[in-house]
């Protein structure tokens, strides 16, 4: 066994006698720990809403906003202009080289701006006097989103045009899944928004993010077959051919025109990685990455200092364990296992701290996970830099000669 | 004792931690930068608390808001409560719609009333010849009044010119920069959706965080302008975060007709009289099968109710003071390790008469020495961090800012915890008796 092992019990006896620095160590070590631990649960939370995929077939799609005034100041008069309008503008896209569909949408995952979820009911009631609930999102298009978003079928497939026209919703299996849960059957239900409407479910696709996906429930999505319009902004999505994106582009902003002091238009690739929540959580991990490593280096300089100042105080007694036969080594292993005594306490102490904040942080950041991982990463880096901390001055306790034993204290 | 014998035990006091300190320096300098790193990171939290939680002074007394019973008040029974959730319930709770706006503007009892609704516009001129969309907040013309928003430049509109929908707006500060840089803005004509507007006044300070107005349009990029209330009917501009109640036809003149949630609205009543006239009137309109579906509160009795929920910035502060206390706790065992070494002198000390108060006062006040410079470093070191935030943070364009507040609130508790740090050490030390030779470990 090693020698080190066999001298635990003074090392213990000798940290105890020093309790109250001791318990400082720990402390300091506890702290540090449910810093680290909570940073990285955090930024792993926000990296992992960044990291969504989108759920839709992002290669060749096109996004297009115009953004211009009404076109009357009367209600139906202007709202009748803004239906011919996209009627126009949509089928003077369909018709351009390299497209091979276009939907009006009223919304995307990189649009910047964010709307309020919506509250979902349909189905049996699960309890007496109670519905299902969910939180999700409308979305107003034309049948056509099937093509231009590659919506995958779970149930029910791409519904016939006068099925649509009677009015209905595709969901997505998030929507499903909290509407209808168990198995109940969706195709064919009633679901109902914050309009009150009833709308048959006339099928069910895999999940995709219309919304920014910092904002829940963006992968709850109900794709309504109703254009909404809006009297002074359109927003379509433009499915090209394959490989003809740049030239789509290229079409699309010349159909368009130029922007002007009142106009204002979006022709860009539709990319999941360059929205406002990408470049947000990119923002918060390096922001949030400058407190740990700022943790980091206090806990080794702390450390550092420490171990250098308890090397100079125990001269004395290195010597004389020199000069009984320890050998360079030996002074080495005895000051890091007496480190990872400390970091092994100070981890376990952390660890309670951090379950107790874990439980906070689930109230702010909704779906935040405290992983094994994280935990176990935390302790291995506080523990490197403890030891890193006491590798310097063991080092320099090693070389401590057995003659300082003889000189007088 | 008089005051030169004071000063001159000071004076003695001070040299000897000055001493103290340079027979250590690794050991001072590891406590001056946990301290002042750690400030650096508290200060930052608290700029970005401060941001969040600042409120708008000088409020009347007067002012009261209306709330009225809407369904989408009522949360989802869901643990843990969906965020977006609290906040739909929240703009529920705060805002109404078109037509419970116009009941509540039609008493004729308060002396002043503010509506207001955020919406998209179109704006071009000065240095940006091309239109760009921004928030703008249509808001009737004792917007100003009611809230006391200071203005850099110009006035505000009034009374008359919402009421004649004259073509003017107030730019804020951010607009008014990216405008018009040091040219003259007040007078000069912007494009709002292709219309042009005079320019009447332009706003001094950027917006706060949490807009008490329109609570539930906090975060996200400030309003950008003001606008008279009535050409928010006229541009056709649909509010920014509506949330519908029931079916909304398609076009803006229906959202007008629907129960969609979409405006804020406050009043002044000044006395009690007013108060009990404008209650009677609600319980006219507002009562549905026998019972009252309005609550009428002062702003203290709104700002009591509608406190805010722990959010994310309440976290960082709460870690970053966790950040803070670590560094106490280093900055106390080093000064531990410090005293050991210090004992058998200290034993000297007292055995020539130094007292325990003596000794004591002369650790802490070393450690002052240390923490007064390290906080201060800590907020001068916050200054880029805080800066670097405002750049990459595209989220919102409202700063964080370092000001005086920002200032005391990282520098004092910096200097608290650097001082409290040598407390235990200090008292450790002070007992070392007259005789006492150290003890080695």
């Amino acid at each position: 066994m090693p020698a080190v092992f066999l001298q635990l019990g003074p090392m213990l006896r000798s940290l105890l006698r020093h309790k109250s620095a001791f318990a400082l160590v720990v402390l300091e070590m506890a702290s540090g720990f449910t810093i680290l631990a909570c940073l990285l649960a955090v930024s792993s939370w926000y990296v992992s809403m960044a990291r969504v995929p989108s759920g839709h077939e992002e290669a060749d799609l096109v996004q297009v906003v115009v953004q211009q005034p009404a076109a009357a100041e009367g209600g139906a008069q202007a709202l009748a202009a803004a239906a011919a309008r996209q009627r126009e503008r949509l089928s003077r896209l369909r018709a351009l080289p390299g497209v091979r569909a276009a939907v009006p949408v009223s919304a995307s995952m990189i649009d910047p701006s964010w709307a309020f979820p919506t509250l979902f009911t349909a189905g049996p009631a699960r309890a007496a006097g109670r519905r299902p609930e969910v939180l999700g999102h409308v979305v107003h298009t034309e049948p056509q989103v099937v093509e231009v978003l590659g919506l995958r079928f779970v149930e029910g497939g791409p519904p016939a045009s006068d099925v649509v026209a009677a009015g209905g919703v595709i969901v997505t299996r998030c929507l499903r899944e909290g509407l209808f849960p168990g198995g109940a059957p969706a195709l064919g239900a009633a679901l109902r928004g914050d309009d009150g409407t009833a709308l048959p479910v006339l099928a069910v696709v895999e999940d995709v993010y219309m919304r920014n996906p910092l904002v829940q429930h963006a992968n709850c999505v109900a794709f309504r077959f109703a254009t909404r319009l809006d009297e002074r902004r359109e927003q379509y999505l433009v499915r090209a051919g394959s490989g003809q994106r740049q030239q789509v582009l290229g079409e699309v902003t010349r159909l368009l025109g130029a922007a002007g002091p009142d106009r204002h238009l979006t022709v860009a690739p539709f990319d999941s990685a360059v929205g406002l929540h990408a470049g947000l959580v990119r923002a918060l991990v390096v922001i949030l990455g400058i407190i740990a490593g700022v943790v980091a280096m206090l806990a080794l300089l702390g450390a550092l200092a420490v171990s250098s100042f308890l090397v100079a105080e125990r001269t004395r007694q290195i010597g004389v364990r020199r000069a009984l036969g320890a050998r360079r080594g030996d002074v080495v292993a005895y000051f890091l296992v007496e480190n990872t005594i400390a970091s092994l306490l100070g981890t376990m102490l952390g660890l309670g701290f951090t379950v107790a904040l874990y439980q906070l942080m689930r109230e702010v950041f909704v779906g935040i996970q405290l992983r094994p991982a994280h935990l176990g990463f935390t302790a291995g880096l506080l523990w490197l830099d403890g030891m890193l901390a006491a590798l310097l001055p063991a080092r320099r306790a090693a070389e401590i000669p057995p003659s300082v034993a003889s000189r007088a204290a | 004792m008089t005051g030169a014998v004071l000063a001159s035990r000071l004076a003695f006091q001070l040299r000897l931690a000055v001493r103290d300190l340079r027979r250590s320096p690794g050991l001072s300098l590891a406590i001056f930068v946990g301290l002042a790193l750690s400030g650096a990171i508290w200060t930052t939290a608290s700029c970005h608390y401060l941001r969040v939680h600042q409120g708008l002074p000088g409020l009347g007394q007067g002012l009261h808001h209306v709330e009225l019973e809407h369904a989408r008040a009522r949360p989802v029974e869901a643990r843990p409560r969906p965020r977006w959730d609290a906040e739909a319930a929240l703009a529920a709770r705060l805002r109404v719609t078109p037509a419970e706006h116009a009941i509540l503007a039609g008493s004729g009892i308060p002396t002043r009333q503010a509506a207001s609704v955020r919406a998209q516009v179109l704006v071009a001129g000065g240095a940006q010849p091309l239109a760009r969309p921004v928030p703008a907040r249509f808001a009737s013309g004792d917007f100003f009044g009611l809230f006391p928003v200071p203005l850099a430049e110009g006035r505000a509109f009034t009374r008359d010119e919402d009421a004649g929908t004259e073509a003017v707006v107030v730019l804020g500060k951010s607009l008014r920069r990216r405008l018009f840089a040091d040219a003259p803005a007040v007078g000069a004509e912007v494009l709002v959706d292709g219309r042009p507007f005079r320019v009447l006044g332009v706003l001094a300070r950027d917006q706060p965080f949490t807009p008490v107005w329109d609570l539930a349009a906090r975060g996200g990029l400030q309003d950008a302008l003001y606008l008279p209330f009535g050409w928010w009917g006229r541009l056709l501009a649909r509010p920014e975060h509506p949330l519908p109640q029931g079916p909304a036809g398609a076009s803006f003149s229906d959202l007008l007709r629907s129960p969609t949630l979409a405006v804020a609205h406050w009043v002044e009543l000044p006395d009690q009289e007013r108060r009990q006239a404008y209650a009677d009137y609600l319980d006219r309109h507002f009562r549905a099968d026998g019972r009252r579906r309005h609550q009428l509160r002062s702003y203290p009795e709104w700002k009591a109710t509608f406190v805010p929920e722990f959010v994310d910035v309440d976290f960082y502060a709460m870690l970053t003071g966790i950040v803070l206390l670590a560094a106490g706790l280093n900055a106390t065992r080093l000064l531990l390790a410090r005293g050991f070494a210090q004992a058998s002198e200290m034993g000297i000390h007292r055995a020539l008469g130094a007292t325990r108060i003596q000794v004591f006062g002369g650790q802490v006040l070393a450690a002052g020495l240390l923490a007064i410079p390290a906080a201060l470093l800590g907020v001068v070191l916050a200054v880029p961090y805080v800066e670097l935030f405002n750049v990459m943070v595209e989220a919102t364009d409202i700063p964080v800012r370092l000001d005086l507040r920002g200032f005391v609130q990282g520098f004092f508790p910096a200097v608290a915890v650097g001082i409290a740090s040598s407390v235990y050490p200090a008292w450790r030390l002070s007992r070392a008796t007259p005789s006492a030779r150290g003890e080695r470990g």
